[in-house]
């Protein structure tokens, strides 16, 4: 039940976040949450990876492809598509999702300042032994993933 | 008027600029607080928006820091830490006003248009 209401509460940060971009209506996908192991290859083009510390442990990314990105940088109104504009738009999505999710995590919910990984994710830090549950997000025609690898986890698997 | 944007991200700094550019003379911008209080001592901003997680030195401890070296300054938060919780630890440092990311811009212009507001009226 706890997993389930935490899932809930990424979801509705995805959701709002989409929301918020000042684009025609277009529609978000958000798939089935899965479980997989950290050990399998995790990761599309660019991540923002947050820590978590306090109540909970752990890492929430924000995985995104490039062309998805460029869909968002533009609904920001930027036109630069440069690496430094592509690391920097996914770092601060994972940082405005989990930041969203601490009204409801309570306030020992606490965030990093985003980092940002290009490529495979599984190198950075994270328990190989252990599992995350990915969110599959699609919009416009492009895919992206919120993959949240927390410490309470293990109990519910 | 002179505004001051401080957030670690590029892209949110730009945005916040883009958006309130024709309402102030003068925009400045830092990515970090400790860029920030170096920017409020030189030119000291009338207004400032201010992220809250960010590297070197973050939000509410930049808050504490501006009060000190330029209490006139007006300052609005503009943060993804949505709690109140942390609104209400913000606004007790000085900060006088709260916007919460994500964001659209009409929401940006009337959050600063009430942080200009109380600042007209004192």
């Amino acid at each position: 039940m706890k997993h389930k209401k935490q899932i809930d509460i990424f979801i509705e940060g995805v959701k709002r976040y989409f929301d918020h971009l000042t684009f025609e209506e277009e529609l978000l996908e958000i798939g089935a949450p899965y479980l997989v192991r950290n050990s399998e290859r995790l990761g599309l083009d660019y991540t923002g990876a947050i820590s978590i510390t306090g109540d909970s442990k752990g890492y929430v990314f924000f995985s995104s492809t490039s062309p998805l990105l460029k869909y968002i940088l533009l609904g920001h109104g930027a036109s630069n598509f440069s690496e430094e504009y592509l690391g920097d738009i996914v770092g601060e999505i994972a940082n405005t999702i989990s930041g969203n999710a601490r009204s409801h995590m309570g306030a020992e919910f606490h965030i990093s300042p985003p980092k940002v990984i290009v490529g495979e994710i599984n190198k950075y830090n994270m328990n190989l032994n252990s599992r995350s549950y990915v969110l599959p997000i699609r919009w416009r025609r492009n895919s992206a993933q919120l993959i949240v690898s927390l410490e309470e986890n293990e109990q519910l698997l | 008027m002179k505004l001051l944007i401080v957030d670690d991200s590029l892209v949110i700094r730009n945005k916040i600029n883009s958006g309130l550019l024709k309402r102030f003379d003068k925009v400045l911008r830092a990515k970090n607080g400790v860029e920030a209080i170096e920017v409020v001592k030189l030119v000291r901003p009338d207004v400032i928006t201010m992220d809250l997680t960010m590297p070197e030195m973050d939000g509410v401890e930049c808050i504490q820091e501006v009060m000190k070296v330029c209490p006139s300054t007006h300052i609005l938060v503009i943060s993804a830490l949505a709690d109140k919780a942390t609104a209400i630890a913000a606004l007790s440092c000085g900060a006088n006003g709260f916007l919460c990311k994500p964001f659209t811009q009409s929401q940006l212009t009337d959050a600063i248009e009430k942080v200009l507001a109380i600042q007209l009226s004192r």
